[in-house]
């Protein structure tokens, strides 16, 4: 009798886990759905341009990205003898494998594996320069204590041959403290761009070719013919990337000359839009993975009046997967729905480092103050501090649709409007950032152009004359960052209460 | 006994029938919301207001005042910028916040409580002030304040942090020389 109750307990529990994990896979959401998609991608601000995306078809037949055991990538003077050769010596070995996925802990380690998976990849190349310490010098990026640089990682997907492998989301979103900890999700600081730049400037990649790149990534339909979206030269090229401050991204879907500051994935889950222009909203894993879906490769196959960035024939139409060109080199592929769905839980699982800012109580309370009294706090309201809205930039008035459909904070803010105009990532709108977490941050304002808090407070940035720390294009010896003034105009003693305040966020 | 009281009182109101009409400079608007529990001080500073009030004939007195909503000034010019816009005051289509009286009556010496009318943004509700009436001189100042929520009026949505209701408090004074520039007009 006992036995019996024993035996009927287990069969109890197996289904009840049998129903469990086909409930997490029903709930997966479908990651390329045309109708999700239409609601949760914002428009351009100029309303006659037409977007239309790679049909379901197509991309329900992309191949499947395989997601393969992925190996560290060291400087050159902490590789231990003999590592490269031992990985040729390993077997590939599939890492991201759906049968194995039971627990909510198990689709987090999942999906930190498509977190770190690269979308380009080459050969490992013995006669190219290899990375060494001289590259990280004048704050060209960071590494680790032991000497890993998490930008790329080693991948084997077929025994004796090592890839190098870039541009995953780690790449972006993985920043590496003074200490030489590593923070998954942060604002990133590890983009190296000396080997790139001397790519360029040595002509092995060809100018024209690059060229053709950038007008890929770049160029806006709705732009005005005065806007450049190529550089003239590759030296302009050069020095364009110089100025990119750690923190900041140039990519796809950005004005020429405009880069972006990398938002922090931690805490993201509460953020109700994605990019600094709002691009995207995010009610759930399903808008989360639609995003990476975008991001990795699928927003340069959507057309804008007829213009696929990513399209052949002259950027009118689909390529086959073996046709892609993305000026990044990611290949024709793309995740599976479960991958990006894992992916959104381990996104959502980063957990910000602990903070290791101390200030005297008094100081906090007296910053806090001037932070409700100054108004920052309407807009970076607690416990987020952000109120999850979108503030129209100058030069665009939200419809009347919009305000039923969005989250509208209805004024400007008065910063640099290009990004929110005249890009492709372009809504008419920036979303009010959370300022949790700017303490490991070093790229503020949507193009980076300020570095520290400090700067941002300070009322000389708003002058002609002004040289600003951050990103500035290279033929600008001076420029002003204007907008956003909350703040400026506070006495020293108030600053510097509400910039310890804010580093304890 | 009562004859001679009525027309007392019909003597004080056949005297009425001056309009005042306050400049803006004489009429200070102050606004106080709670925000995040630290309360935001504002003004408006362009006010007009035509005062007809006569202590002894209540019921044939009036005040109105219409103040610009455009001048409205809280000290961070993008927020003073915002209060202009549609989820606000809404400039473009409401031009003024105007207040008219409806009726009076004295509660105490110097006192009076008004029942008035108050249009913001096309919306109108009615509201009680109490209000102070004091003469020095050759000039009279009337100074109160009142409260009301702003969702009433359609100013804003819901916060968490911003305090729904607003406390406005107002003063005008009627000068010699305000009086020496007075209109007269009959009082219908």
């Amino acid at each position: 009798m006992k036995n019996k109750r024993i035996t009927l307990s287990i069969l109890f529990l197996a289904l009840l886990l049998a129903t469990a994990l086909n409930f997490i896979t029903d709930v997966i959401p479908k990651t390329w759905d045309i109708d999700e998609i239409k609601r949760f991608h914002l428009p351009p601000p100029d309303s006659l341009v037409k977007v239309e995306y790679a049909p379901e078809e197509y991309y329900s037949e992309l191949p499947e990205h395989v997601i393969f055991k992925t190996f560290p990538l060291y400087l050159r003077e902490f590789e231990r003898s003999g590592y490269l050769d031992s990985l040729r010596q390993l077997e590939p070995e599939i890492t991201f494998d759906l049968a194995k996925l039971k627990t909510q802990e198990d689709w987090i380690k999942a999906g930190e594996l498509v977190f770190n998976w690269p979308a380009a990849f080459t050969p490992y190349n013995e006669k190219a320069p290899q990375l060494d310490s001289s590259l990280f010098q004048n704050g060209n990026g960071k590494f680790t204590q032991d000497g890993i640089y998490p930008f790329s990682r080693y991948v084997i997907n077929e025994k004796g041959k090592v890839l190098v492998g870039s541009l995953s989301c780690a790449s972006c979103h993985t920043r590496v403290m003074e200490s030489g900890d590593v923070i998954p999700g942060a604002q990133g600081n590890v983009f190296n761009t000396v080997r790139f730049a001397n790519s360029i400037l040595s002509g092995k990649i060809p100018f024209e070719i690059f060229k053709f790149g950038q007008q890929q990534l770049n160029y806006t339909p709705w732009a005005p013919p005065m806007m450049r979206f190529v550089p003239v030269s590759p030296q302009e090229y050069i020095q364009n990337l110089k100025k990119l401050p750690a923190g900041g991204s140039d990519r796809q879907g950005m004005a020429y000359g405009y880069p972006f500051a990398t938002p922090s994935l931690i805490g993201i889950k509460d953020i109700k839009y994605l990019d600094a222009t709002g691009l995207m909203k995010h009610e759930g894993p399903g808008d989360l993975m639609r995003y990476a879906a975008f991001n990795q490769g699928m927003d340069m196959l959507t057309s804008y009046n007829g213009f696929m960035p990513g399209g052949k024939n002259n950027f009118s139409s689909l390529p086959l997967p073996d046709e892609w060109n993305h000026p990044f080199g990611y290949g024709g592929k793309r995740y599976s729905d479960e991958q990006l769905y894992a992916l959104t839980q381990y996104i959502y699982s980063l957990q910000p480092p602990e903070n290791p800012n101390k200030f005297p109580e008094n100081l906090l309370v007296r910053g806090e103050r001037v932070f409700i009294q100054a108004g920052c706090v309407t807009c970076h309201t607690p416990p987020l501090f952000t109120n999850n809205k979108l503030t129209p930039v100058n030069g665009f008035e939200p419809p009347e649709s919009h305000f039923t459909k969005y989250d509208i904070f209805n004024v400007s803010v008065e910063t640099d409007s290009v990004s929110a105009l005249y890009s492709r990532r372009g809504t008419g709108y920036y979303k009010i950032p959370s300022l949790r977490g700017v303490w490991f941050r070093s790229a503020f304002f949507h193009n980076g152009n300020l570095t520290t808090l400090e700067e941002v407070l300070d009322s000389a940035r708003l002058h002609d004359n002004y040289v600003p720390t951050g990103f500035r294009p290279p033929h600008l010896k001076t420029m002003p960052v204007k907008g956003h003034t909350f703040g400026t105009d506070l006495s020293e003693a108030d600053k510097q209460a509400l910039i310890a305040f804010l580093k304890t966020l | 006994m009562i004859k001679p009281m009525i027309l007392l009182v019909l003597l004080a109101c056949l005297s009425f029938n001056e309009k005042n009409e306050i400049p803006a400079k004489q009429v200070k608007v102050n606004f106080l919301i709670y925000n995040a529990g630290i309360a935001v001080e504002g003004t408006l500073s362009k006010v007009e207001a035509i005062i007809e009030f006569n202590p002894n004939c209540l019921e044939e007195s009036k005040i109105v005042a219409i103040a610009d909503p455009k001048s409205i000034n809280t000290g961070i010019t993008i927020r003073d910028k915002h209060l202009l816009r549609s989820d606000y005051f809404d400039v473009k289509k409401f031009r003024e916040i105007r207040l008219q009286s409806k009726s009076f009556r004295k509660l105490k010496k110097n006192f009076y409580s008004g029942n008035f009318d108050l249009t913001i943004k096309g919306t109108t509700h009615p509201i009680e002030i109490v209000f102070k009436s004091t003469s020095k001189g050759n000039s009279t100042m009337y100074s109160g304040e009142f409260e009301t929520n702003r969702l009433d009026f359609g100013l804003g949505e819901k916060s968490p942090i911003l305090g729904d209701s607003v406390k406005i408090s107002f003063s005008a004074e009627l000068s010699v020389t305000t009086k020496m520039n007075i209109k007269k007009v009959n009082v219908e």
